[in-house]
C-alpha cells in the first residue's frame, strides 16, 4: 500500500529489477541474453488494499512469449532465493532520489506531487520526507518484502501476443538485422 | 513495524497566491582554464542538483566529405567504452551515482550531459572526463551502432513523414552541401564509416580548446573551476584545421518533386527554402513573423488548412536555427485528393504575410505567447544548462536570455512585414510531396510553373 514502509521497500525492489539499464532485468534479458528489447518495472501507488509491482518486459521479434515469461520468472526466483545486496539498494535509492528531486524542479510536477500527498494523506508537506523514507530502506527490508510478496503463488502473468499478420518488407529486414 | 501516513482530520488552511514576480534568467560566469577549455557556471542553489553539459565543437557540419555521420557515431561511441571500462560498466558507474549520461551530436556540436545530486558532482565529472579524454571506440561497438543507424534509416524510410523530411533537405540544398543529407548520415555514408575514421575525427575535433563545460545548479563558480581544473586541467592538444566545406549551399532552380508512394491515401507536404543562420540580426522579427504564419496552433496556415478547409489535423511552419542557414519549412499531411488545393492555400498565405501588415491582435497573440512561455522553459537545471550551451554554440550576446522577452515585445507589425518580405522567397520555394503521383502530379503541375519530377523513395528519378 502506497505510503507504508513496505511500499518503499517494494519500490526499491522494483528499481533493482527494472529501473534503467543497470537493473537486473535489463542487464540479464536485454543485454546479456538478448531475448528482450525492453524491460522496466513500476508500482501503481495504490493507497487502498494491496499495490501491484509490475515487471514490463518486451520480447525481441525472435523470442517466444513463453521463453520470455520463463526468463522473467527465473529472475524473480533468483531474487526470492538469494535476495539483494546493500550495493544494489544503494544504487536504486540514489537513482530514485535523483529522479524525485529532478521532478520537483518544474512547477507542473511539483503541483502534481503536492496534490498527490494532499489528496491521499491530507498533508502536502509529506513530499519533503520522501527522500528520507527511501534512504531508510535496507537490503533486509527489501528481502523481507520479496520473501513475503514475490513467491510463485503471488504472481500473475499477462502476455500480449501480436496476431499473425503479413510482415512488411522493412520490418522483416529489421528483424533479420536484429537477429544477426 | 508498519508506519502508514494517516489522513489528518483538519487540512491546513490554503495559502493564497501572491503577485507574480518578474523573471530573470539565472546569472552565470565564464572562465577559461590554462589549457584553453572554457567554463560557464550558473549557480542555481534551489535544490541539491547539478546539471553538467560538455559542449564540443564536433557537430556534423565539421565532418569531412565522404564521412557523413561520423560526428553522431563518435559522440554515441563515447558511452561504449572508456578508461578501461566497457559500455555496460560505464552505465553501471553512472547509475551508482544516481544518474545516466547522454551523448550525441547534432549539426553544430557534440554534447555529453547529465544531472546528478550535488554531493555526487566530483564523481560525475570524473566520469565525464573519462568519456571525453579516454574513449576506446571498440570495434564491436562501432559495428553495432552502425547497424543500429542503418536499421533506424530503414524504419524512417517506411514512415512517409520522415521520408518527406529527408527528401525535403535534398530538394532544398545543393547535392554537395552537408545539410542536404541527414545529420546522422545516409545509408551509403554510414556503411563506409570505420573505427579509424571515428578515431581520426575524435583526435581532430575533441580538444580542450573546442570544449566548454557548462554547470547549472547547486554549485559555486569557485567549486566548478576547482573541480574542472583538477580533473581536466592537464588535457592538452590543439585543434586540427577547420573544414571548409559547403554546408548550406542551395541550387537556384525551383523544384516540385513527388516521392512516389503508390495508392497513398495521404500526402506528406514540405514546402520551403534555405532559411537563415541563427545569428542573423532579424532573429526576433523572423521568429514572431513565423509564429503568426505557421509557428503556433492559432497561426494563419493552421487556421486556414485545418479550421477553414478541413484538409488536415495540423499544419506548421518553422525556421530551423543552425550556425549556417538551416531550412525554412512548412509541413503538413493532407488527404491525397486535396494536395493541390492545400499547396495553393500555403502559397497564398506566404503571399499574404508578405503583402500586408499583420493585425495588432495577431502580433499581440504571438508576442504574449513567446514572452509568456519563456520562463517556464528554464525551470530545470538541465534546461538552463541547455540554454547556456546554445549561447556557447551560437556565440550569442551575453545578455541574450535576460533581454529575450523585451526583444520579443519590441517586434512591430512593420518589422514583421519587413521580415516576411526579406526572408520569405516565393520564387525559391521547393515543393516536396510524398504521395501517389497518379493523384497529385497533375494538380501540382497546374499550380507551379516548374515541371513536376517524380522520384522513388531512394531519390531516383522515374518517368512521370
Amino acid at each position: 500500500m502506497f505510503g507504508s514502509d513496505e511500499y518503499y521497500a517494494a519500490s526499491v525492489c522494483g528499481a533493482i529489477l527494472g529501473l534503467k539499464k543497470g537493473s537486473r532485468l535489463h542487464r540479464r534479458l536485454v543485454r546479456e541474453r538478448q531475448i528482450a528489447a525492453e524491460a522496466q518495472s513500476f508500482t501503481y501507488d495504490l493507497t487502498k488494499g494491496s499495490d501491484l509491482l509490475v515487471l514490463d518486459v518486451t520480447a525481441r521479434p525472435e523470442t517466444s512469449a513463453e521463453e520470455l515469461e520463463r526468463a522473467v520468472h527465473e529472475e524473480v526466483d533468483r531474487l526470492w532465493d538469494d535476495g539483494v545486496t546493500a550495493d544494489e539498494v544503494a544504487r536504486a535509492v540514489t537513482l530514485i532520489e535523483t529522479e524525485l528531486l529532478v521532478a520537483l524542479q518544474s512547477a507542473g510536477d511539483r503541483a502534481d506531487k503536492l496534490s498527490l500527498f494532499a489528496t491521499y494523506f491530507g498533508d502536502p508537506s509529506l513530499v519533503n520526507s520522501q527522500a528520507a523514507r527511501y534512504r531508510e530502506v535496507t537490503a533486509e527490508r527489501v528481502n523481507a518484502f520479496a520473501r513475503a510478496r514475490l513467491g510463485v503463488e503471488n504472481r500473475a502473468s499477462l502476455l500480449y501476443v501480436p496476431r499473425d499478420t503479413e510482415v512488411a518488407p522493412a520490418q522483416r529486414e529489421l528483424a533479420e538485422m536484429g537477429s544477426r | 513495524m508498519t508506519r502508514t501516513m494517516m489522513p489528518k482530520s483538519e487540512p491546513a488552511p490554503r495559502p493564497t497566491p501572491t503577485a507574480p514576480r518578474s523573471y530573470h534568467f539565472p546569472t552565470f560566469e565564464r572562465h577559461t582554464l590554462q589549457n584553453g577549455m572554457r567554463l560557464v557556471v550558473a549557480p542555481v542553489p534551489k535544490l541539491p542538483l547539478v546539471s553538467i553539459t560538455a559542449v564540443v565543437d564536433a557537430g556534423a557540419s565539421t565532418e569531412q566529405e565522404g564521412q557523413d555521420g561520423v560526428a553522431a557515431l563518435t559522440a554515441q561511441l563515447l558511452l561504449e567504452g572508456a578508461a578501461g571500462l566497457d559500455g555496460a560498466a560505464l552505465t553501471d558507474r553512472f547509475e551508482r551515482i544516481g544518474t545516466s549520461v547522454e551523448a550525441h551530436a547534432d549539426w553544430d556540436a557534440a554534447t555529453v550531459s547529465l544531472t546528478v545530486l550535488a554531493e555526487r558532482l566530483p564523481e560525475a565529472l570524473a566520469l565525464v572526463r573519462d568519456l571525453l579524454r579516454d574513449p576506446e571506440f571498440p570495434d564491436r561497438e562501432v559495428a553495432r551502432l552502425k547497424d543500429e543507424r542503418l536499421a533506424e534509416l530503414l524504419q524512417l524510410h517506411a514512415e512517409p513523414g520522415a521520408l518527406a523530411d529527408e527528401q525535403f533537405s535534398r530538394a532544398v540544398y545543393a547535392a554537395t552541401a552537408r545539410y542536404a543529407s541527414p545529420a546522422g548520415g545516409s545509408a551509403p555514408s554510414v556503411r563506409a564509416l570505420t573505427r579509424d575514421l571515428v578515431r581520426g575525427f575524435y583526435a581532430e575535433r575533441y580538444r580542450p580548446t573546442t570544449t566548454t563545460l557548462v554547470f547549472a545548479g547547486d554549485v559555486s563558480v569557485e567549486r566548478a573551476i576547482a573541480l574542472a581544473s583538477e580533473l581536466m586541467g592537464d588535457w592538452q592538444g590543439d585543434v586540427g584545421p577547420m573544414i571548409t566545406r559547403a554546408v548550406d549551399a542551395a541550387p537556384v532552380t525551383p523544384i516540385v518533386r513527388v516521392v512516389a508512394k503508390a495508392d497513398a491515401p495521404q500526402s506528406e507536404l514540405r514546402i520551403g527554402h534555405v532559411g537563415l543562420p541563427r545569428r542573423h540580426p532579424d532573429y526576433f522579427d523572423v521568429t514572431v513573423m513565423n509564429a503568426v504564419l505557421g509557428g503556433l496552433f492559432s497561426s494563419r496556415i493552421n487556421l486556414n488548412l485545418r479550421e477553414a478547409h478541413g484538409y488536415t489535423y495540423g499544419a506548421f511552419s518553422a525556421f530551423e536555427w543552425r550556425r549556417a542557414a538551416g531550412p525554412f519549412v512548412i509541413q503538413t499531411a493532407v488527404k491525397s485528393d486535396v494536395t493541390g488545393a492545400a499547396v495553393r492555400e500555403i502559397l497564398h498565405e506566404i503571399e499574404r504575410v508578405r503583402s500586408a501588415e499583420i493585425t495588432t491582435e495577431e502580433l499581440t497573440l504571438a508576442t504574449s505567447y513567446l514572452d509568456g512561455v519563456f520562463p517556464i522553459r528554464y525551470e530545470t537545471t538541465a534546461a538552463i544548462a541547455t540554454a547556456l550551451s546554445n549561447l556557447v554554440i551560437h556565440d550569442l550576446p551575453e545578455h541574450f536570455y535576460d533581454d529575450y522577452r523585451q526583444r520579443v515585445r519590441g517586434v512591430t507589425t512593420e518589422s514583421v512585414l519587413r521580415a516576411a518580405q526579406q526572408h520569405l522567397h516565393p520564387e525559391q520555394l521547393r515543393i516536396l510531396v510524398v504521395g501517389d503521383p497518379a493523384v497529385v502530379a497533375t494538380p501540382l503541375a497546374e499550380i507551379h510553373g516548374a515541371p513536376v519530377e517524380v522520384v522513388t523513395p531512394e531519390g531516383v528519378e522515374v518517368a512521370a
